[in-house]
């Protein structure tokens, strides 16, 4: 069934998962939009990273390279941290989640992510990126510096991929959590690319 | 120990990790080209490991050079960690390193993560910005 590379295609995930992909795609307007979901294991990664590089072969250097460092760290993201429990006939994929790209215009990219996450985490995480969206660039400087001398593990850097993600986006980013099931949440993260400065800090 | 007997550290790239060449007797690290692996960690250990053992007899100048296209944030925190290791040959009398951080012109973020480490690291950094 996967990988899902067109919207023809979702109609064989279950309908509330539909609704919150086709919501997210609406929200690219006329702007050329890449779609993939799939299990995110290393090789589904690579290859969508491949594609990704040949839809930004055209914009900025700049916007390329902070839209590829962000995919990065999002879809690594879902490869460790997704829950391995998804709902339904999807709980045979490992990492299930989906990515969508939205190129704007060729100066201004959308990215979106959306994996399903266990409840006993989903507080962790909103209370984490809640805290990063009310830091000055200042204070984001500083989480960033004290996380960063931190030991760390193969599971990442405790945090240190949406603090860089906030710092490529000026702070650019919004999530939410869809309560999927008494279990789960889908946690949808975006994240807009833009050469202008968007001083969003601390708001 | 003599460094002499260290055999050259060469680890080629691939879509998601550096290019990696320690000759000891030039003292003269180069990493290039993307680090973007999943599990960091396991990847940069053998070059950690072997800067242990350069450690312990270094070169009297050990020069670092590094071109990076693009670096995840787990990558970044192990990149420390090589680092914090040629800190302290840096730290030993008579010995020198020097960190040559190569940036794309008008690419910010590189030179902006190079910084990063120059404010938290103890070793001469260069930023060299290069022509497109």
């Amino acid at each position: 069934m996967l990988p899902i590379l067109n919207k023809e295609h979702l109609s064989v995930l279950p309908e509330k998962l539909q609704e919150v992909i086709y919501s997210e795609l609406d929200e690219c307007g006329q702007g050329e939009t890449y779609l993939r979901v799939d299990n995110f294991l290393p090789q589904t990664i690579d290859e969508l990273l491949c594609d990704i590089e040949n839809i930004l072969s055209d914009v900025p250097k700049k916007i390329k390279k902070r839209t590829f460092n962000i995919t990065v760290e999002l879809i690594q993201n879902i490869n460790l941290h997704a829950t391995t429990s998804a709902p339904g006939h999807l709980s045979k994929y490992e990492k299930f989640g989906f990515y969508i790209l939205c190129k704007m215009t060729n100066f201004v990219t959308r990215i979106t992510t959306g994996n399903f996450v266990d409840k006993a985490v989903k507080n962790d995480i909103e209370y984490y990126l809640r805290y990063l969206k009310g830091l000055s660039a200042k204070q984001m400087k500083d989480l960033y510096f004290k996380i960063f001398e931190l030991n760390h593990n193969y599971k990442g850097g405790g945090g240190l991929g949406f603090i860089d993600i906030a710092k490529k986006t000026n702070n650019n980013f919004n999530f939410k959590f869809i309560n999927y099931n008494l279990e789960l949440y889908l946690f949808i993260f975006n994240a807009t690319v833009s050469i202008e400065k968007n001083k969003v800090y601390g708001q | 120990m003599d460094s002499n007997a260290l055999k050259i550290l060469e680890i080629k790239a691939t879509n998601k990790t550096p290019y990696i060449k320690f000759d000891p007797n030039m003292g003269v690290l180069e990493l290039r080209g993307r680090s973007i692996p999943e599990n960091a960690v396991e990847f940069y250990k053998p070059l950690v490991e072997w800067l242990d053992k350069y450690a312990q007899d270094p070169k009297d100048k050990t020069e670092v050079n590094v071109q990076l296209e693009y670096f995840n944030t787990s990558s970044s925190k192990c990149i420390l960690d090589v680092f914090k290791k040629l800190e302290d040959i840096n730290k030993k009398p008579d010995k020198e390193v020097v960190i040559n951080w190569y940036y794309e012109e008008d690419d910010e973020d590189m030179l902006e993560a190079g910084e990063d480490y120059q404010s938290i690291l103890k070793i001469p950094f260069k930023m060299i910005e290069m022509e497109e």
